[in-house]
């Protein structure tokens, strides 16, 4: 696993994402490459720690690894630089997907991750401030939306114009009635500094979105309130750099990306499947198979 | 005490606040204040009328206000949010106990329209169980300010502590009773009078009637010192039961649900520290009605009147050789 993070030259530790100058085809490969390599370590993580949420921790992480290696401003040595653009998991349960992300840019030690939910250890079941590079917690859910936008606002507010906010929620979240608070309130305030992906992977927590309590059209919906809307394939990297510089261009409305994924993306038995939500790990014989899958897709794009 | 108390016109608690923030805002502008369409009853629009630039209208819509406030005090803002007492420590409840409590953010909740003080509005808007609810989270102070100068005081105290705090304030004016010159010291219950006999323990809008009280029980030859619990939590217990046990019994008086309020709270620091008679006197597990509000005190027993009248009880209770239940 160590040789791929040498080949990751231009991921430094002074709050700048990789070079505009590295060819979109290099770049997309290298982004395919780390979300299989972090999807692995994200299993092992949970597979040591007993529990987690594989399925959501996948379907977000390439908008995730989008983000954080080749968009966002941040020094992991220096994780309250107070010029950050801001990401938020609002989908909490999906953070071994954040812990993965941020251990491999060296806010804290990788051997965090063996402590994953574990009594006396840093990396809690959900996001929690004592975690460097967490902005808040978030697994309540809603709650991570909200705070995402209170941090726009008030970046704002404390005249910070350049940090922008990225937050991604998931599709059943949006079932909270917080969530439209939200909406509306980042609608009505033109909140251009804060860009929203829905994870739209359409499971939720017992069963698809559709038969429990429908959101589709989410277009429409987020349209009707004021926001700027795309809607791409979350697991094509190149259509998420692209929405990611949509979205920096738009001047007079939040924008949210509904980023149609897999939950459960790169691992064949547990695409689309509602049980690979959480909690239980897989086992043995599925963790092998998982990790030669991941494996294969990291090697496929080296 | 031995300073000197200002005799003023009765001030109501929230007009006591505002003031308070705007003498903060003509000195300080690292906050802003959020509300959530109601500066009706929080009287706030008043400050928003002259800081027009430090104020965020998060309109009726409270989960997502506090939420924002736990993003907002990251980025250097202190957010203020306010809105009535039932709106924020039952409806948006949750979002404040994790995202800013748990988180631990720097965000500040002031309140209005606690108990039957708010009178015709009736139960729906009266928040009789905040103390029990927010009692019981975690990194959280929870203040109740028993005028305006302590009402300043811990306004000025709220804006440099770094960590969540939840401030009560109220409806009916209420009289000066502390001096000019008190400070607010974190997590005390400041002496109000001075008495040996019996003590009187007030929150909030009640620290008068408790004063009322003991200079009825003078009347009496009883010796009665007030003590207001400002800081609800957390609390110098050990500095209370301290004081209260140079008397031989304590009654709490509160606008609250006498479960999971003073009361409890009272009979908890002295079950732990120095068991000793104890009277509550509070709504009895009940939700009260409309009403006006000086009514409803008559009708539910929050009275000077009633105070002397478990004053002396209590007492009695000590002079017993049983030590009978609190009724």
């Amino acid at each position: 696993m160590n040789a791929t993070t040498t080949a990751w030259p231009t991921l430094n530790r002074d709050g700048v994402p990789l070079p505009d100058s590295l060819p979109r085809e290099v770049l997309t490969r290298l982004l395919a490459r780390f979300s299989a390599k972090l999807r692995a370590r994200a299993l092992v993580m949970i597979k040591d720690g007993g529990s987690g949420h594989p399925g959501g921790s996948f379907s977000a992480m390439d908008i995730m690894v989008a983000l954080y290696f080749a968009t966002m401003r941040a020094r992991p040595t220096e994780p309250d630089w107070p010029e950050r653009d801001r990401f938020i998991l609002s989908k909490g349960h999906a953070c071994p997907a954040l812990y993965v992300i941020l251990a491999e840019l060296g806010y804290y030690d990788s051997s965090e991750l063996d402590g994953f939910r574990a009594i006396g250890r840093m990396l809690q079941g959900h996001p929690s401030t004592s975690t460097p590079g967490v902005e808040c917690v978030s697994g309540s859910l809603g709650q991570g939306f909200s705070a995402a936008l209170g941090m726009a606002v008030g970046l704002r507010l404390a005249g910070k114009n350049e940090p922008r906010v990225f937050c991604v929620t998931g599709d059943g979240e949006l079932q909270e009635g917080q969530c439209w608070e939200t909406i509306m309130a980042a609608g009505h305030r033109r909140q251009s500094n804060f860009t929203v992906f829905v994870d739209a992977n359409g499971l939720q927590g017992d069963t698809r979105i559709e038969d429990t309590l429908n959101l589709e059209p989410l277009p429409d919906k987020w349209r009707a309130f004021g926001w700027a809307v795309r809607e791409i394939d979350g697991h094509d990297l190149n259509a998420i750099l692209d929405a990611i510089e949509w979205a920096k261009g738009v001047d007079d409305a939040p924008q949210v990306v509904i980023a149609r994924t897999i939950k459960g993306k790169g691992v064949s038995y547990m695409e689309d499947v509602p049980k690979w939500h959480g909690t239980a790990p897989p086992n043995d014989e599925e963790m092998a198979i998982a990790l030669a899958e991941l494996g294969e897709q990291e090697r496929a794009n080296s | 005490m031995s300073s000197t108390i200002t005799a003023v016109e009765p001030l109501s608690l929230r007009q006591s606040f505002t003031d308070a923030l705007i003498a903060c805002g003509k000195e300080r502008d690292d906050f802003v204040l959020l509300e959530a369409d109601a500066t009706g009853a929080t009287f706030t629009g008043q400050f928003t009328e002259r800081f027009s630039d430090r104020h965020v209208a998060c309109g009726i819509a409270e989960q997502n206000m506090i939420g924002m406030a736990a993003g907002m005090a990251t980025t250097g803002v202190t957010p203020v949010a306010t809105t009535m007492a039932v709106f924020v420590s039952l409806r948006a409840l949750e979002q404040f106990r994790t995202s800013v409590c748990y988180g631990n953010r720097n965000v500040k909740l002031v309140v209005s329209h606690l108990g039957i003080d708010i009178g015709e509005d009736g139960p729906t808007a009266a928040a009789i169980e905040d103390l029990g609810v927010l009692g019981a989270i975690p990194n959280l102070t929870v203040l109740s300010p028993s005028d305006d100068v302590e009402m300043h005081a811990m306004v000025r105290w709220m804006l440099e502590h770094d960590g969540p705090v939840y401030l009560r304030t109220g409806r009916s004016p209420v009289p000066r009773v502390l001096p000019d010159d008190y400070r607010y010291v974190a997590g005390h219950w400041p002496t109000v009078r001075e008495g040996s006999d019996v003590t009187l323990v007030g929150i909030g809008i009640t620290v008068h009637l408790c004063v009322r009280a003991s200079e009825l029980l003078s009347r009496e030859g009883i010796s009665a010192q007030v003590i207001a619990a400002s800081c609800f939590k957390p609390t110098d217990e050990v500095g209370f039961a301290e004081r209260a046990t140079t008397t031989k019994g304590v009654v709490t008086l509160e606008d609250h649900n006498r479960r999971g309020g003073l009361g409890s709270r009272v009979a908890e620091i002295l079950g732990w520290n120095a068991p000793m008679p104890l009277e509550s006197i509070g709504l009895e597990d009940r939700f009260a009605e409309s009403g006006a509000t000086g009514a409803l005190f008559e009708k539910y027993g929050i009275t000077p009147e009633n105070v002397a009248e478990r004053a002396r009880r209590v007492l009695a209770r000590q002079s017993s050789t049983h030590t009978s239940s609190t009724s």
